[in-house]
């Protein structure tokens, strides 16, 4: 598969390169983002990394022309160390996922897992919930873009419980899932309420990297955050 | 040639002398592109062109397979070796498999072929017939790509294609060295199609016009009509236009005519690609196949006939009848015969030893069994000498049923992607490896669990994961009862060993051994490849431990084995080894091309773990330039790379490297905060001794300049101990210095001394005037301390050098700040001995005085007006008249005052004295007095260290020069009287024509000049150099013009080269000279000789 990084450290660029082409992936490189986005033209990689502090055009703009043009390909953004801010802006606009410097290994295999099963799915999925009981526990299920339109799906679902003290809810999250900024306040707001009902949370099947944006949300405070398995 | 690299057989071709004139013209080029449409004549114009040029070419018919790099590659090469004869067999060692990196098989190939193609001893034709075969997005296409691209300067090459091949040639480039035929160029013109036909029928001019017309000239049409006119005899039947189209239809009309048993052979031997007779025989039965074959060559239709030496002839029927023939072989035998034949054709290549034949046969027969059995044969044999592709072809054309429970096709089909397949590779291999343990198939569970090991370090895999490998695969050989059995598969186990714990797990020293048992199997049963890769494993065991000294050693070895080293790995090893010692060398500039050189093979081939020691050369050769900040941000990178890795080895060399850099900059608590870090990632048993031991080292270093004197020799006495035991002799070097300084610190001077003297000793027998660690003050401290304590040292030029090395500022600093502590006894004592210290800080001065008077301070002449009258600089050169050396005083006072009485002549004296030295040194330490010019017990000297003279040297070298000419070493001499002269540029002190006290000196010398000349003179006689000696009397001419000898010198040398009027010229002007200037005559002798010339 073809992968496309943008950075403007040299020195990344040539670590990606060889590390990708280790991974079995055909690597190409562009040291800034109008660069990228013309090689992005010609090669129509299914994976693109993009650093988000470039000069001139930076990654947020890389990746709202990439998806302009409509081609399907997975968007990671490199962020740096704990800026959550930048990640979610990047989440805002349709990023797939997003990865911080220092790159470790475990979050760049995440990243690229998590790319390359959304790659065998179908685009543009509507959110959707869906539950089911198990004994006193609830399970439900959370597909497609999570933002702040699922709030009545939410209340719906709030409203239609009748749950107990001690109750446990379980969030599994979709192969396929993704959240934007308000998606990750109307979460919070969520899990910060059953919590209030003494009502345990546990949230299963976190990408790596949504992991860590949870965390830096505060979230672990109120849930218990599981990561997805990958062969790592 | 002949063979199967032979141009096609030409047989009754009309010759195209308008084409081969164009062909002529530009043959100087390199690229020959013949394009032109099917049947256009392209190879029978090329074959006959070099036919009657006699120029032997290497003919490759492309096919599809040659899309494929290592297939085409294996083709040129096999192809070279047969036009070159033996020798080159092991031509394509070279271009091995990877070993540190991910394969770019294509780049190896790429670089292989060229460098080949450039070691060729003599020039090569080359021509790729039917290269319309290869797709533009191959490799092969890449690889030619890459030939056409390289300038060769005596190899041509032809490439004839039915389209125009779009190869990425840069246009300047393809119009210098290209030459193109395109189709419009190959149509036959009128007088060829006359020639055509003029040779085989009685055709009239205007029926000839009318072909010409009809076919445009095109080489097909005008065969297809020549048959048609062989069988009708008319033209009756043509159609309107005879067009590559149209070939179907009328190769069916000539083809309906021909004999049942003759379609049915020809239909039949379009199956195989190159028609063999014994092939053609074998599947067509009972038919004479070279009659048939033979009687078409000789009406050219569509055949090309090659000769072998050995076997007889072979046929290629033209890509459009042959598809022509296929087409009806379908229709009348039907599909499932078709297979029956591409069966029994795949069967006679296989009993003919010919597998890859066989197996392109089997395929086209569906016929699996017999593909897997020969798989099951070959594969492995493939495998080792690395041709993956065909295994690709086979496996991928089987059913996959067929492959997922047979170990061996899921084993070679997932070395198929080896590497380049990522992860998918480990499920794969261990598929392969539970498949091997179900049948307790030994040489399959060795190779399986190498080649997963290899797979997990490629992918990165965490180091448990990789060890846990490591430990089964150890089990295994352990638990292996017969030792004398599968040794390749144990020595390729081994070094997969080594690589898991090298480049895995970070263990280098059970790397390094699991390599040596690998190369140790490997030389046993003679296998240069394993012995290479285990090599290679094992030279990059070394880098990563630091352990440069043996990574060098190992290097000696590998440069051997891989055809003085075009290897990507060694070359991209050998630089970083190199660049280590350019950094310990302070040869920074070589570092810095060397680190150019090892980052674009690290890159082009992928080479992923040089990677991280190339980061560190980088930081360190950017420590040692200054430019610290590019330093940071390097080491910064290295431990970005060791977080991406998820092994914290190299984040402990960044700490290392970033403590160093701290160091440099003097800021000392951020340079132990982090060699406190390197410390604790760098421990001593698994990274090896080095990298532990030289973290200590520099801890010792930085504690000694927070003056934690204590903690400081902690570090620095084990680590003294293990680079002695290692002969690391730089290492030891900067270690004793360093305890030494802190012995002196502690006032221990006589421990002190002995370490500072085993540091010195051991930099000055190994002549470091750079360390790297110890930079900037220390040394000037080492030295300076010295010094003091000893005032000399035994190796005096070493410390001599090393001192020039050093900033005069800080050495100057830093005996301020010594002579500032050393008690009052002490003090005259500790001057004298850093006197000769002190006199090596002032600039040289070089006194001038044959020609114009100069005194040079460093490279910068004094302006005369700093003396402050005549008399200093009178006195000086009085000093110099001398000799320079322990003058009395009295002899100066009475050149410069001979009137004078004893007292005002000596007050004069030291008025001038003090002038002159005040002027040479303006600025001279006080404790050290005045260096130049010394004055002691009323005798004056120049400091022969300090000060030079050129008359000194003049006089030094006319000395050296006659002694050497006694020693009959002449040219020595020569050039030594050609230096004396050189420095003879006019007349001692030229300045001072009245001084009498000069005169008698400036004679003494002038006569030593012309004595010089004419020795030198003689001396290039006697040698029968005779330009030279007339350029040399005159050259004594000019400095004396009554020097008679050198008319009469002159006179013989012109007579003896047949010059008799330029001897009479001498002569008449020796007369006139004499007459005129002296009133006299010349010597009788003058007179003889004369007489002599003018008889002869």
């Amino acid at each position: 598969m073809k992968i496309l990084v943008i950075d403007d450290e040299k020195p990344t660029l040539s670590m990606f390169r060889l590390f990708l082409t280790a991974y079995g992936y055909e690597v190409y490189t562009a040291e800034d983002g109008e660069k990228g986005l013309a090689l992005f033209d010609e090669i129509r990689p299914g994976i693109v990394f993009t650093d988000i502090r470039m000069p001139g055009l930076d990654g947020l703009e890389v990746l709202r022309r990439i998806r302009k043009t409509g081609i399907p390909s997975e968007v990671i953004v490199i962020t740096g160390h704990g800026d959550m801010e930048k990640a979610v802006e990047a989440l805002d606009r349709d990023a797939s996922d997003f990865i911080n410097k220092p790159v470790e290994r475990h979050a760049l295999s995440s990243a690229l897992a998590r790319a390359e099963k959304r790659r065998q799915m179908p685009r543009d999925l509507p959110f959707e919930l869906s539950e089911t009981k198990k004994d006193r526990n609830l399970i439900v299920s959370l597909k497609g873009k999570l933002s702040g339109s699922a709030r009545p799906s939410f209340s719906l679902l709030m409203k239609s419980l009748n749950l107990e003290n001690g109750t446990e809810v379980v969030l599994i999250f979709n192969d396929g899932f993704s959240i934007d900024k308000s998606g990750i306040t109307l979460l919070m707001e969520v899990i910060q309420t059953l919590k209030q009902k003494n009502i345990s949370i546990v949230m299963e099947n976190l990408s790596y990297n949504y992991l860590r944006i949870f965390q830096m949300a505060g979230m672990d405070k109120f849930a218990t955050l599981k990561e997805a398995l990958t062969d790592d | 040639m002949t063979g199967p690299y032979g141009p096609p057989h030409i047989l009754d071709a009309v010759r195209r002398p308008r084409l081969f004139s164009l062909l002529d013209q530009h043959f100087h080029r390199q690229n020959f592109f013949i394009t032109g449409q099917a049947a256009q004549g392209k190879s029978t114009l090329v074959a006959s062109y070099l036919q009657d040029s006699q120029k032997k070419a290497l003919w490759f018919h492309l096919c599809p397979d040659d899309n494929e790099d290592v297939k085409l590659f294996d083709r040129l090469l096999a192809g070279i070796t047969s036009f070159f004869g033996t020798g080159l067999e092991d031509i394509g060692r070279f271009i091995p498999s990877a070993t540190l990196g991910t394969e770019k098989d294509l780049l190896r190939y790429s670089e292989g072929i060229s460098l080949m193609l450039k070691d060729l001893s003599s020039p090569l034709i080359m021509v790729l017939d039917d290269a319309e075969n290869l797709e533009e997005t191959s490799s092969g296409f890449e690889l030619i790509n890459g030939i056409l691209n390289t300038r060769f300067y005596q190899h041509k090459f032809f490439i004839l294609s039915r389209s125009t091949l779009p190869f990425n040639i840069p246009r300047l480039k393809t119009e210098h060295h290209g030459f193109f035929l395109k189709n419009e160029d190959l149509f036959f013109t009128l007088d060829e199609t006359k020639a055509f036909f003029h040779e085989k029928y009685r055709v009239e001019d205007s029926d000839i016009e009318r072909i010409h017309r009809i076919t445009d000239g095109w080489a097909g049409g005008l065969t297809l009509v020549s048959e048609s006119l062989r069988h009708s005899g008319g033209l009756s039947n043509l159609p309107e236009k005879v067009s590559s189209e149209a070939f179907d239809y009328f190769s069916r009309e000539i083809y309906k005519t021909l004999p049942e048993s003759i379609r049915e052979f020809l239909r039949v031997t379009s199956i195989p690609d190159i028609i063999d007779l014994d092939m053609a025989n074998h599947i067509a039965e009972s038919v004479d196949g070279l009659a048939i074959l033979a009687t078409l060559e000789k009406r050219n239709l569509f055949i090309q006939r090659m000769d072998f030496d050995d076997q007889g002839p072979k046929f290629k029927y033209h890509n459009l009848f042959r598809d022509f023939l296929l087409h009806d072989l379908v229709k009348t035998r039907g599909l499932n015969q078709v297979k029956a034949l591409y069966h029994k054709a795949g069967q006679f290549s296989w009993e003919k030893k010919n597998p890859e034949d066989a197996m392109n046969y089997f395929i086209k027969a569906e016929a699996f069994s017999d593909i897997i059995r020969i798989l099951k044969v070959k594969g492995a044999d493939y495998m080792i000498k690395g041709k993956m592709s065909g295994l690709e072809k086979w496996i991928s054309c089987l059913p996959d049923l067929l492959v997922v429970d047979d170990p061996w096709l899921v084993f070679f089909l997932t070395m198929t992607r080896r590497i380049r397949g990522g992860k998918k590779n480990i499920r794969d291999f261990q598929r392969a490896l539970t498949l091997f343990e179900e049948n307790r198939d030994i040489r399959g569970i060795l190779l399986a669990v190498g080649y997963l090991i290899e797979a997990a370090v490629f992918i990165r895999e965490p180091s448990s994961v990789i060890l846990k490998w490591i430990l089964r695969a150890e089990a295994y050989l352990e638990a292996m009862p017969e030792k004398d059995r599968f040794i390749w598969a144990r020595g390729l186990l081994w070094q997969q060993i080594g690589l898991g714990y090298i480049a895995g797990d970070g263990n280098i020293p059970k790397g390094v051994s699991a390599c040596r048992n690998a190369i140790l199997l490997g030389t046993r049963i003679n296998n240069d490849d394993l012995v290479l890769h285990a090599s290679i494993t094992m030279a990059f065991g070394h880098v990563q431990a630091g352990d440069f000294a043996n990574a060098r050693q190992m290097l000696v070895k590998i440069r051997s084995m891989t055809r003085e080293g075009q290897h990507p790995e060694f070359r991209a090893l050998k630089n970083i080894v190199d660049i280590d010692f350019a950094l310990k060398s302070g040869l920074l500039d070589d570092a810095g091309r060397l680190l150019i050189k090892s980052e674009q093979d690290i890159e082009k081939f992928g080479l992923i773990f040089l990677y991280p020691s190339f980061v560190e050369a980088g930081a360190l050769f950017r420590v040692y330039s200054g430019r610290f900040d590019e330093a940071l941000q390097m080491a910064d990178h290295l431990n970005d790379f060791s977080i991406l890795e998820g092994n914290d080895f190299y984040k402990g060399i960044a700490h290392r490297i970033k403590a160093l850099l701290f160091l440099k900059q003097k800021k000392i608590a951020a340079a132990v905060h982090e060699i406190q870090k390197a410390l604790d990632a760098l421990d001593q048993l698994r990274k090896g001794d080095i990298h532990h031991f030289l973290t200590q080292q520099l801890a010792g270093i930085i504690y000694f300049e927070t003056k934690d004197f204590i903690k400081a020799e902690g570090f620095l006495s084990p680590s003294r101990d293990y680079f002695e035991s290692i002969s690391s002799d730089l290492n030891c070097a900067e270690n004793y210095l360093i305890s030494g300084l802190i012995s002196w610190e502690q006032n221990d001077t006589r421990q002190a001394l002995l370490f500072l003297h085993r540091g010195l000793s051991i930099a000055s027998r190994e002549g470091y005037m750079f360390f790297p660690l110890i930079s900037g003050k220390i040394p000037v401290r080492v030295i300076v301390i010295w010094m003091t304590a000893q005032g000399h040292f035994p190796e005096e030029s070493y410390l001599h050098n090393l001192s020039l090395k050093c900033d005069p500022s800080l050495v100057m600093e830093e005996m301020d700040r010594v002579l500032s502590l050393v008690r009052p006894k002490e003090r005259d004592r500790v001057i004298e001995n850093l006197r000769p210290l002190y006199k090596l800080l002032l600039p040289a001065i070089r006194i001038e005085t044959l020609g114009r008077f100069n005194i040079l301070c460093g490279q910068k002449a004094l302006d005369s007006r700093i003396f402050e009258g005549v008399r200093p600089l009178l006195l000086l050169k009085s000093i110099v008249l001398h000799g320079s050396r322990d003058i009395p005083k009295e002899i100066l006072m009475d050149d410069l005052w001979p009137q004078a009485d004893l007292a005002a002549g000596e007050k004069n004296f030291k008025i001038n004295l003090h002038r002159l030295r005040k002027a040479l040194e303006p600025e001279a330490k006080k404790e050290f007095g005045y260096s130049y010019i010394v004055q002691k017990a009323g005798l004056v000297s120049l400091d022969p260290i300090l000060v030079t003279l050129d008359v000194d040297e003049f006089l030094s070298f006319s000395v050296q020069a006659a002694e050497k000419e006694k020693n009959n070493d002449f040219d020595t001499a020569l050039d030594l009287y050609d230096k004396a002269a050189e420095l003879y540029k006019g007349d001692y002190f030229n300045e001072e024509p009245y001084l009498e006290w000069i005169s008698r000196k400036r004679d003494l010398l002038r006569a030593k000049y012309i004595e010089v000349l004419e020795k030198k003179a003689r001396l290039h006689e006697e040698l029968d150099q005779i330009q030279k000696a007339v350029e040399t009397w005159k050259r004594i001419l000019d400095a004396d013009p009554y020097s008679e000898s050198a008319y009469q010198n002159l006179m013989i040398l012109y007579a003896d080269s047949g010059q008799k009027n330029k001897a009479r010229e001498v002569f008449e002007e020796c007369i006139l000279v004499f007459r005129n200037e002296l009133g006299a005559e010349p010597d009788k002798e003058t007179f003889n000789i004369f007489d002599k010339i003018k008889s002869r």
